[in-house]
């Protein structure tokens, strides 16, 4: 299972944009959520590149605010184009699920 | 205003709440986070980018610190990996006429500044105001912006997790792989320009002085496509946001 790593990777994208499109949310908050889902371990170092990635691929988009630790922080939130993304990983991923179901119950 | 000179302001506002806000670390943290700064500083990326990934890093960091959480909820095991993965991030998309033409505009940069302090500092020593530099220094100058400060770069990242004491016995003991990779290609393509040169031109031409204004046409040349290069890269830019 050389590839689950890889794969649980590309699953906390659709995880991140569920939980950004539920609230105006930043880095901290999003790994303090994760590892309360249970996405410890893989979500270790890899929550704040794959925020830059969704930014990128504009599924996101950011505004930098004051925050009452010192620094700028930045908020995210869902474009039009991530909640399409997120609807479309929603429904691959029941699909998905479904199919192991159906496998593992024989 | 126009964009360019919000993004400067706003890039100077994050270094001054940066340096005024990294006095919230404790001992260890604040090493942690100096590292990064290192590392991060080292890379490719642009200035603006370069601050806004040391602010969000730093916001991070500090609430783990305030709730005593271990630091790899955010970072993971490995803060190399980590900000090797933020700079692949960032550069996503980067085509490879970009990076060349980054190295080439960089590299010519370096060129006009250090070739203009070589001739000011000739210029000073021989209290004379005809300003020129020998082609010896030009072939140092064109190696040393090229391959030397493109290594040190990269050295720099490698050892961004030393003390500035260890950093001295480092420099004093060997340099990392990619400082003693560059220095050994720099004293090599030296050597190699000073043979060609010498069996085309004769030794005697390293000891030609180019004068400030013979080379006026060729300076404004170079001024020219670092100009050009820049306005490609902002347009690539524009491109992948």
């Amino acid at each position: 299972m050389a590839n689950s790593t890889q794969i649980l990777k590309g699953l906390l994208e659709g995880c991140i944009l569920k939980i950004v499109n539920n609230n105006e949310t930043y880095g901290y908050k999003i790994c303090e959520k994760l590892t309360v889902y249970g996405f410890q371990e893989i979500s270790e170092g890899s929550v704040y590149p794959i925020l830059i990635r969704l930014e990128k691929k504009k599924l996101l988009y950011s505004h930098m605010i004051n925050s009452p630790l010192g620094p700028m922080r930045k908020y995210y939130y869902l474009t039009e184009e991530g909640v399409k993304e997120l609807e479309s990983f929603i429904s691959s991923w029941n699909k998905i699920k479904k199919n192991i179901d159906n496998v593992l119950e024989g | 205003m126009y964009w360019r000179d919000k993004l400067m302001l706003l890039e100077l506002r994050l270094k001054q709440i940066r340096f005024k806000q990294q006095k919230q670390f404790n001992g260890s943290n604040l090493y942690l986070y100096k590292s990064i700064t290192t590392y991060i500083q080292n890379s490719e990326l642009r200035s603006i980018e370069k601050e806004e990934i040391l602010q969000q890093v730093m916001d991070m960091m500090i609430q783990v610190q305030i709730e005593d959480k271990p630091m790899n909820l955010i970072i993971g095991q490995d803060y190399e990996e980590f900000c090797k993965s933020i700079i692949e991030e960032y550069s996503r998309g980067e085509s490879k006429i970009y990076t060349v033409l980054n190295y080439i505009q960089k590299g010519l940069l370096g060129m006009v500044l250090y070739s203009a302090l070589l001739m000011i500092l000739r210029g000073v020593v021989s209290s004379s105001f005809n300003l020129g530099i020998t082609v010896d220094y030009l072939i140092m100058v064109i190696v040393i912006s090229l391959i030397m400060l493109p290594g040190i770069k990269k050295s720099n990242q490698e050892k961004s997790s030393l003390t500035f004491c260890q950093k001295f016995y480092m420099f004093n003991n060997g340099v990392t792989k990619s400082g003693a990779n560059a220095f050994i290609l720099m004293i090599f393509i030296v050597g190699l320009l000073r043979f060609v040169l010498g069996k085309i031109l004769g030794t005697k031409v390293f000891n030609y002085t180019i004068t400030l204004n013979s080379s006026i046409p060729y300076v404004l040349l170079i001024i020219l496509i670092i100009f050009v290069i820049e306005g490609y890269k902002r347009m690539d830019n524009k491109g992948r946001k």
